[in-house]
């Protein structure tokens, strides 16, 4: 960790500001997820611990998201016109083209959620983790046309070299990190690569998998926009908020997810904006913030 | 197709369908959403078992238990000495036929019970043999045909009748389960939890109706899982049943609830709390669902309701 990034605490940074003099820059993440029913053995980690393999009850209700959820999710987003980081198992996009289609007629950008959330990163060898890039690369190239520029990585895996190779094959951020609310750099040996807050909090994975429900994620992130827009007076922020069709989708939630986009949406001094776009941004305009939070000899 | 030439996630069970994309499907009556409440009834062992998973550890902290743990097991028990008549009570209050998931060594312990259950009209669906022997895939396939036949007996013999729905126990399921199924005569299964309306499951030894069950409103995943307290879990059960009827204008749905009578029939959850568990008293409510068995559901999917 302490080689990747360098210590550096937010009350001792140059200001970083958003574009139209924002504070805080809203970015909104559902996570889309192809699960497999018997995957590859991997020593590193079991995707289906509860059972031996399959699990059809884990299984199937990952893949209620992408039969009903992702429908029910997209018909509340559609209502608010907000910009989303779709954060994809890209492998979505060659077997699930109703799903693609969906994205691309409404021009949300894409993030790499690795090829699938059941084949991780754990241990590869640089040649496969380098193919892996090319065909997430590639696969949105073909299917999007547009260029990958970041990554939370397949299930929040990683190898050691992950944002060496990333940096490698052009990817700009890297999603992985809950370290900061501001984008930082990352050490890589060749290129740039930031780190763009994401949230492990204003997540309805870890909420909804304990007592937590729609009616706390409203709150949580009412407190959560309200406390950043009162830091923010000198320096910029971000706020992620992430979701899961299989989790929010769920009839029961639609009602509270439809509060939670109306608590975030219309607020002043609100940059709502794509991960592609915070990380652009960050590049192009913010060196001396760069430079300050970076290891050394960085950017 | 992945890099290396596998079809990512494929089962060979059921085509992908999102749900956006399927012709109209539709109940009798014109009515916007199946319900079906199915009451577990099961026995647990004392375990641990070969070849079984870990039993579920009792909320409170403590973790696991060794042998023999009393509190668990008595736990268990109190939802057929007691909470599952108040389960009844409710659903009849409600209106809503009642749908029971029974293993066999229930059926064969708790005489009472399934007479209780048989008086109500009771539809039966098949639950293993005890609620410790979670069908996976450590069984081999001659294990598993042998597990699924002997509850079928068993169930045949204490029941005077063949249950025709199964539905594993944890949902448990190798990859052979739902071709042993077939084999055995069961026309629905409700251990895929990946949809809101059914949807047919193609086997060798032909079609078997995957009935999806609500896995987040089921009582046991929502309220010991997941710790939810229980007069969330009523609201949860409400905005649901509003959330299906208002999408229903494109296409009817099923809720089906897993009720466990240990948990959801203790006293305490109030009586609403368990009413919910059905149709609302609202004026568009009552007329929009339909109450159903789980086998009407599968009669309805069998005859063409549904395009897949």
């Amino acid at each position: 960790m302490r080689e990747r990034i360098a210590y550096s605490p937010i009350v001792d940074r140059p200001a970083l500001h958003w574009p139209g003099g924002a504070r805080v820059a809203v970015w909104i993440v559902p996570n889309i997820e192809l699960r497999e029913y018997q995957p590859p053995n991997d020593p590193a980690r079991d995707p289906w611990p509860r059972s031996p393999h399959p699990d059809v009850r884990q299984f199937s209700h990952h893949d209620y998201g992408n039969r009903v959820g992702f429908w029910r999710m997209l018909d509340i987003l559609d209502r608010f016109e907000l910009p989303i980081t779709a954060s994809l198992n890209l492998e979505i996009l060659e077997q699930l083209p109703e799903i693609r289609d969906a994205i691309g007629e409404r021009g949300w950008a894409v993030m790499s959620h690795g090829l699938t959330n059941t084949r991780y990163l754990y241990g590869l060898e640089a040649p496969a983790e380098r193919a892996f890039y090319r065909r997430s690369v590639d696969l949105v190239r073909r299917h999007l046309s547009v260029p990958l520029l970041g990554m939370l990585g397949p299930s929040l895996s990683a190898s050691e070299r992950t944002p060496d190779l990333m940096a490698e094959a052009g990817l700009v951020y890297h999603a992985d990190w809950a370290h900061d609310d501001q984008p930082v750099p990352i050490r890589v040996e060749a290129g740039r690569l930031i780190s763009m807050p994401y949230s492990f909090e204003l997540n309805d994975a870890p909420l909804f998998r304990s007592h937590f429900d729609g009616d706390d994620l409203v709150r949580i992130c009412r407190a959560q926009l309200d406390r950043l827009l009162v830091e923010s007076e000198e320096s910029g922020r971000v706020m992620c908020l992430a979701v899961h069709p299989f989790l929010i989708g769920a009839p029961h939630r639609a009602r509270a997810f439809e509060r939670v986009l109306a608590e975030l949406s219309d607020r002043r001094d609100v940059w709502y904006a794509t991960g592609d776009e915070i990380a652009t941004h960050y590049l192009d305009h913010e060196q001396e913030h760069a430079r300050a939070t970076g290891p050394v000899a960085q950017l | 197709m992945t890099a290396d030439g596998s079809r990512v996630g494929d089962h060979g069970l059921f085509p992908w369908s999102p749900i956006a994309s399927r012709s109209v499907f539709t109940w009798p009556g014109q009515a916007h959403v199946g319900l079906c409440a199915i009451v577990v009834l099961e026995s647990i062992e004392w375990g641990p078992l070969p070849r079984s998973t870990a039993p579920r550890v009792q909320r409170g902290g403590l973790g696991a238990r060794p042998f023999p743990d009393i509190a668990r097991v008595s736990h268990n028990e109190y939802g057929l000495r007691v909470g599952a008549f108040r389960v009844f009570d409710a659903l009849q209050a409600a209106r809503v036929p009642l749908v029971v998931a029974l293993d066999a060594a229930t059926a064969e312990r708790c005489e009472t019970l399934v007479n209780h259950c048989r008086d109500l009209g009771a539809e039966f669906v098949a639950h293993g043999t005890t609620g410790s022997r979670m069908i996976t895939a450590a069984l081999s396939e001659e294990q598993e045909r042998g597990e699924i036949e002997s509850t079928l007996e068993r169930l045949e013999s204490a029941l005077g009748q063949r249950p025709v729905g199964w539905i594993g126990v944890e949902h448990g399921e190798s990859v052979h389960t739902p071709r042993l199924l077939a084999e055995s005569g069961m026309r629905y299964v409700c251990d895929w939890v990946n949809d809101e309306q059914p949807f047919m499951i193609t086997t060798p030894a032909g079609d078997i109706v995957a009935l999806p069950l609500a896995l987040e409103l089921d009582d046991t995943y929502a309220l010991d899982d997941r710790g939810v307290p229980v007069w969330r879990y009523r609201t949860m059960i409400e905005d649901a049943s509003d959330r299906l009827v208002q999408d229903a204008a494109d296409g009817a749905r099923v809720l089906v609830l897993g009720l466990h009578p240990w948990l959801i029939g203790q006293a305490f959850p109030d009586r609403g709390a368990r009413a919910r568990t059905r149709a609302r008293h609202s004026p568009s409510g009552c007329s929009s669902r339909h109450g159903t068995r789980a086998r009407r559901v599968v009669v309805r999917t069998k005859s063409g309701g549904r395009a897949e």
